[in-house]
Protein backbone atom coordinates (compact mmCIF):
# COMPACT_ATOMS: atom_id res chain seq x y z
CA UNK A 1 0.00 0.00 0.00
CA UNK A 2 1.27 3.48 -0.83
CA UNK A 3 2.59 5.65 1.98
CA UNK A 4 0.22 8.41 3.07
CA UNK A 5 1.39 11.77 1.75
CA UNK A 6 0.63 15.29 2.88
CA UNK A 7 -2.40 16.84 1.23
CA UNK A 8 -2.16 20.29 -0.36
CA UNK A 9 -2.44 23.22 0.01
CA UNK A 10 -1.64 23.34 3.78
CA UNK A 11 -4.14 26.11 4.44
CA UNK A 12 -3.42 26.01 8.15
CA UNK A 13 0.30 26.73 7.67
CA UNK A 14 0.55 29.72 5.34
CA UNK A 15 -0.67 33.29 5.82
CA UNK A 16 -3.17 34.15 3.04
CA UNK A 17 -1.66 36.18 0.17
CA UNK A 18 -3.18 37.37 -3.11
CA UNK A 19 -1.42 34.54 -4.94
CA UNK A 20 -2.61 31.76 -2.66
CA UNK A 21 -6.13 33.17 -2.28
CA UNK A 22 -6.53 33.47 -6.07
CA UNK A 23 -5.21 29.95 -6.53
CA UNK A 24 -7.77 28.60 -4.05
CA UNK A 25 -10.48 30.72 -5.71
CA UNK A 26 -9.52 29.17 -9.06
CA UNK A 27 -10.19 25.73 -7.62
CA UNK A 28 -13.38 26.80 -5.89
CA UNK A 29 -14.71 28.47 -9.05
CA UNK A 30 -13.76 25.32 -10.97
CA UNK A 31 -15.78 23.23 -8.53
CA UNK A 32 -18.75 25.61 -8.92
CA UNK A 33 -18.46 25.38 -12.71
CA UNK A 34 -18.22 21.58 -12.64
CA UNK A 35 -21.47 21.46 -10.65
CA UNK A 36 -23.04 24.07 -12.92
CA UNK A 37 -22.03 22.09 -16.01
CA UNK A 38 -24.07 19.20 -14.65
CA UNK A 39 -27.01 21.59 -14.21
CA UNK A 40 -26.62 22.63 -17.86
CA UNK A 41 -26.71 18.94 -18.79
CA UNK A 42 -29.92 18.52 -16.76
CA UNK A 43 -31.39 21.63 -18.46
CA UNK A 44 -30.71 20.08 -21.88
CA UNK A 45 -32.14 16.72 -20.82
CA UNK A 46 -35.43 18.15 -19.47
CA UNK A 47 -35.70 20.27 -22.62
CA UNK A 48 -35.57 17.09 -24.70
CA UNK A 49 -37.99 15.28 -22.37
CA UNK A 50 -40.85 17.78 -22.78
CA UNK A 51 -42.55 20.89 -21.42
CA UNK A 52 -43.88 19.17 -18.29
CA UNK A 53 -40.30 18.42 -17.21
CA UNK A 54 -38.83 21.70 -18.45
CA UNK A 55 -41.25 24.20 -16.87
CA UNK A 56 -40.49 23.49 -13.16
CA UNK A 57 -36.74 23.94 -13.77
CA UNK A 58 -37.37 27.05 -15.86
CA UNK A 59 -39.55 28.56 -13.14
CA UNK A 60 -36.78 27.88 -10.62
CA UNK A 61 -34.26 29.66 -12.86
CA UNK A 62 -36.53 32.70 -13.22
CA UNK A 63 -37.00 32.94 -9.45
CA UNK A 64 -34.72 35.52 -7.72
CA UNK A 65 -32.83 32.67 -6.04
CA UNK A 66 -32.36 31.01 -9.43
CA UNK A 67 -31.14 34.31 -10.90
CA UNK A 68 -28.72 34.65 -7.98
CA UNK A 69 -27.42 31.15 -8.70
CA UNK A 70 -26.96 32.06 -12.38
CA UNK A 71 -25.22 35.30 -11.39
CA UNK A 72 -22.84 33.41 -9.08
CA UNK A 73 -22.25 30.89 -11.82
CA UNK A 74 -21.44 33.58 -14.40
CA UNK A 75 -19.12 35.28 -11.88
CA UNK A 76 -17.27 31.97 -11.34
CA UNK A 77 -17.17 31.41 -15.09
CA UNK A 78 -15.64 34.80 -15.91
CA UNK A 79 -13.13 34.54 -13.05
CA UNK A 80 -12.09 30.98 -13.93
CA UNK A 81 -11.74 31.89 -17.60
CA UNK A 82 -9.67 35.03 -17.01
CA UNK A 83 -7.51 33.40 -14.36
CA UNK A 84 -7.18 30.36 -16.65
CA UNK A 85 -5.61 32.61 -19.30
CA UNK A 86 -3.11 33.65 -16.59
CA UNK A 87 -2.32 30.00 -15.83
CA UNK A 88 -1.83 29.22 -19.52
CA UNK A 89 0.53 32.20 -19.82
CA UNK A 90 2.54 30.89 -16.87
CA UNK A 91 2.79 27.52 -18.63
CA UNK A 92 4.40 29.42 -21.51
CA UNK A 93 6.72 31.12 -18.97
CA UNK A 94 5.04 34.50 -19.48
CA UNK A 95 4.33 36.80 -16.52
CA UNK A 96 6.16 34.79 -13.88
CA UNK A 97 7.92 37.73 -12.21
CA UNK A 98 6.35 38.36 -8.81
CA UNK A 99 5.41 41.95 -9.74
CA UNK A 100 3.68 40.70 -12.91
CA UNK A 101 1.91 37.97 -10.94
CA UNK A 102 0.41 40.61 -8.64
CA UNK A 103 -0.42 43.01 -11.48
CA UNK A 104 -2.22 40.34 -13.50
CA UNK A 105 -3.91 39.12 -10.33
CA UNK A 106 -5.46 42.51 -9.62
CA UNK A 107 -6.31 42.88 -13.32
CA UNK A 108 -8.20 39.57 -13.26
CA UNK A 109 -10.13 40.51 -10.12
CA UNK A 110 -11.20 43.93 -11.41
CA UNK A 111 -11.98 42.57 -14.91
CA UNK A 112 -14.08 39.75 -13.44
CA UNK A 113 -16.43 42.15 -11.65
CA UNK A 114 -16.58 44.61 -14.54
CA UNK A 115 -17.24 41.99 -17.24
CA UNK A 116 -19.83 40.11 -15.17
CA UNK A 117 -21.65 43.33 -14.27
CA UNK A 118 -21.56 44.50 -17.90
CA UNK A 119 -22.93 41.18 -19.16
CA UNK A 120 -25.86 41.22 -16.73
CA UNK A 121 -26.53 44.86 -17.52
CA UNK A 122 -26.47 44.33 -21.29
CA UNK A 123 -28.15 40.92 -21.74
CA UNK B 1 9.98 20.02 -26.80
CA UNK B 2 7.30 19.77 -24.15
CA UNK B 3 4.50 22.32 -24.63
CA UNK B 4 5.45 25.53 -22.85
CA UNK B 5 9.12 24.69 -22.29
CA UNK B 6 11.79 26.13 -24.51
CA UNK B 7 14.49 23.85 -25.85
CA UNK B 8 17.48 23.57 -23.56
CA UNK B 9 15.72 24.78 -20.38
CA UNK B 10 16.27 22.81 -17.18
CA UNK B 11 12.67 21.68 -17.17
CA UNK B 12 12.77 20.44 -20.77
CA UNK B 13 15.97 18.47 -19.97
CA UNK B 14 14.17 16.84 -17.05
CA UNK B 15 11.19 16.11 -19.28
CA UNK B 16 13.45 14.53 -21.88
CA UNK B 17 14.76 12.12 -19.27
CA UNK B 18 11.31 11.40 -17.89
CA UNK B 19 9.08 12.22 -20.86
CA UNK B 20 5.85 10.41 -20.06
CA UNK B 21 5.15 10.37 -16.35
CA UNK B 22 1.56 9.41 -15.49
CA UNK B 23 0.58 13.01 -14.70
CA UNK B 24 1.84 14.44 -17.99
CA UNK B 25 -1.12 13.19 -20.03
CA UNK B 26 -3.55 14.64 -17.49
CA UNK B 27 -1.72 17.99 -17.51
CA UNK B 28 -1.65 18.13 -21.32
CA UNK B 29 -5.34 17.22 -21.76
CA UNK B 30 -6.36 19.69 -19.07
CA UNK B 31 -4.58 22.51 -20.94
CA UNK B 32 -5.96 21.39 -24.30
CA UNK B 33 -9.55 21.25 -23.03
CA UNK B 34 -9.00 24.59 -21.23
CA UNK B 35 -8.05 26.29 -24.50
CA UNK B 36 -11.12 24.84 -26.28
CA UNK B 37 -13.39 25.85 -23.40
CA UNK B 38 -11.82 29.32 -23.28
CA UNK B 39 -12.63 29.83 -26.95
CA UNK B 40 -16.27 29.08 -26.11
CA UNK B 41 -16.26 31.01 -22.82
CA UNK B 42 -17.91 34.14 -24.14
CA UNK B 43 -20.70 32.06 -25.63
CA UNK B 44 -21.04 30.03 -22.43
CA UNK B 45 -21.37 33.16 -20.28
CA UNK B 46 -23.97 34.62 -22.64
CA UNK B 47 -25.81 31.29 -22.50
CA UNK B 48 -25.83 31.18 -18.69
CA UNK B 49 -27.34 34.65 -18.48
CA UNK B 50 -29.90 34.27 -21.25
CA UNK B 51 -31.35 30.79 -20.65
CA UNK B 52 -33.21 31.95 -17.54
CA UNK B 53 -35.45 34.20 -19.64
CA UNK B 54 -36.38 31.59 -22.27
CA UNK B 55 -39.69 29.72 -22.21
CA UNK B 56 -40.01 26.13 -23.44
CA UNK B 57 -40.70 27.00 -27.10
CA UNK B 58 -37.96 29.65 -27.10
CA UNK B 59 -35.45 27.26 -25.54
CA UNK B 60 -36.22 24.54 -28.11
CA UNK B 61 -35.89 27.03 -30.97
CA UNK B 62 -32.63 28.29 -29.48
CA UNK B 63 -31.08 24.79 -29.19
CA UNK B 64 -32.49 23.62 -32.53
CA UNK B 65 -30.74 26.43 -34.42
CA UNK B 66 -27.87 24.73 -36.23
CA UNK B 67 -25.00 26.91 -35.05
CA UNK B 68 -26.32 27.02 -31.46
CA UNK B 69 -26.67 23.22 -31.41
CA UNK B 70 -23.16 22.69 -32.72
CA UNK B 71 -21.63 25.25 -30.33
CA UNK B 72 -23.55 23.74 -27.40
CA UNK B 73 -22.36 20.22 -28.31
CA UNK B 74 -18.72 21.34 -28.40
CA UNK B 75 -19.23 23.28 -25.20
CA UNK B 76 -20.68 20.42 -23.14
CA UNK B 77 -18.14 17.93 -24.51
CA UNK B 78 -15.07 20.11 -23.87
CA UNK B 79 -16.44 21.69 -20.68
CA UNK B 80 -17.46 18.43 -19.02
CA UNK B 81 -14.16 16.79 -20.06
CA UNK B 82 -12.25 19.72 -18.52
CA UNK B 83 -14.48 19.52 -15.42
CA UNK B 84 -13.77 15.79 -15.03
CA UNK B 85 -10.01 16.43 -15.16
CA UNK B 86 -10.30 19.30 -12.68
CA UNK B 87 -12.41 17.29 -10.23
CA UNK B 88 -9.88 14.44 -10.51
CA UNK B 89 -7.10 16.87 -9.52
CA UNK B 90 -9.07 18.13 -6.52
CA UNK B 91 -9.81 14.55 -5.40
CA UNK B 92 -6.14 13.57 -5.77
CA UNK B 93 -5.02 16.60 -3.74
CA UNK B 94 -7.49 16.37 -0.88
CA UNK B 95 -8.68 12.77 -0.55
CA UNK B 96 -6.24 10.30 1.04
CA UNK B 97 -5.64 7.13 -0.98
CA UNK B 98 -6.98 4.94 1.81
CA UNK B 99 -10.28 6.82 1.80
CA UNK B 100 -11.22 5.56 -1.65
CA UNK B 101 -9.52 8.15 -3.88
CA UNK B 102 -9.38 5.87 -6.92
CA UNK B 103 -13.04 4.92 -6.62
CA UNK B 104 -14.01 8.59 -6.36
CA UNK B 105 -11.98 9.46 -9.47
CA UNK B 106 -13.70 6.74 -11.50
CA UNK B 107 -17.10 7.77 -10.11
CA UNK B 108 -16.47 11.39 -11.16
CA UNK B 109 -15.36 10.29 -14.62
CA UNK B 110 -18.51 8.17 -14.97
CA UNK B 111 -20.80 11.03 -13.92
CA UNK B 112 -19.23 13.60 -16.27
CA UNK B 113 -19.02 11.15 -19.18
CA UNK B 114 -22.70 10.20 -18.74
CA UNK B 115 -23.67 13.89 -18.51
CA UNK B 116 -21.75 14.70 -21.70
CA UNK B 117 -23.31 11.84 -23.65
CA UNK B 118 -26.81 12.64 -22.36
CA UNK B 119 -26.34 16.33 -23.22
CA UNK B 120 -25.23 15.69 -26.79
CA UNK B 121 -28.07 13.15 -27.22
CA UNK B 122 -30.56 15.73 -25.88
CA UNK B 123 -29.30 18.42 -28.24
CA UNK B 124 -29.52 15.94 -31.15
CA UNK B 125 -33.13 15.08 -30.22
CA UNK B 126 -34.21 18.71 -29.87
CA UNK B 127 -32.46 19.71 -33.11
CA UNK B 128 -33.89 16.58 -34.81
CA UNK B 129 -30.47 15.40 -35.92
CA UNK B 130 -31.49 11.86 -34.90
Amino acid sequence: MAQPRPLSPHLQVYRPQLTSVMSIMHRMSGAVLATGSLLLAIWLMVLAMGAEFFEPLNEALKHPVGQLVLFGYSLALVYHGLNGIRHLAWDLRIGLEIKQVYQTGYLVLVSTFLITAALWFLV
Amino acid sequence: MVFGLSKGSNLSRVSKNYPREAGYGHWRWQRFSAVITLLLMGYFTYLMISIGSLDYAGARTFVATLHQGIALSFLVAAGLFHAALGVQMIIEDYVPLASGRVTLVFLARGIFCTAALASVASISLVAEWI
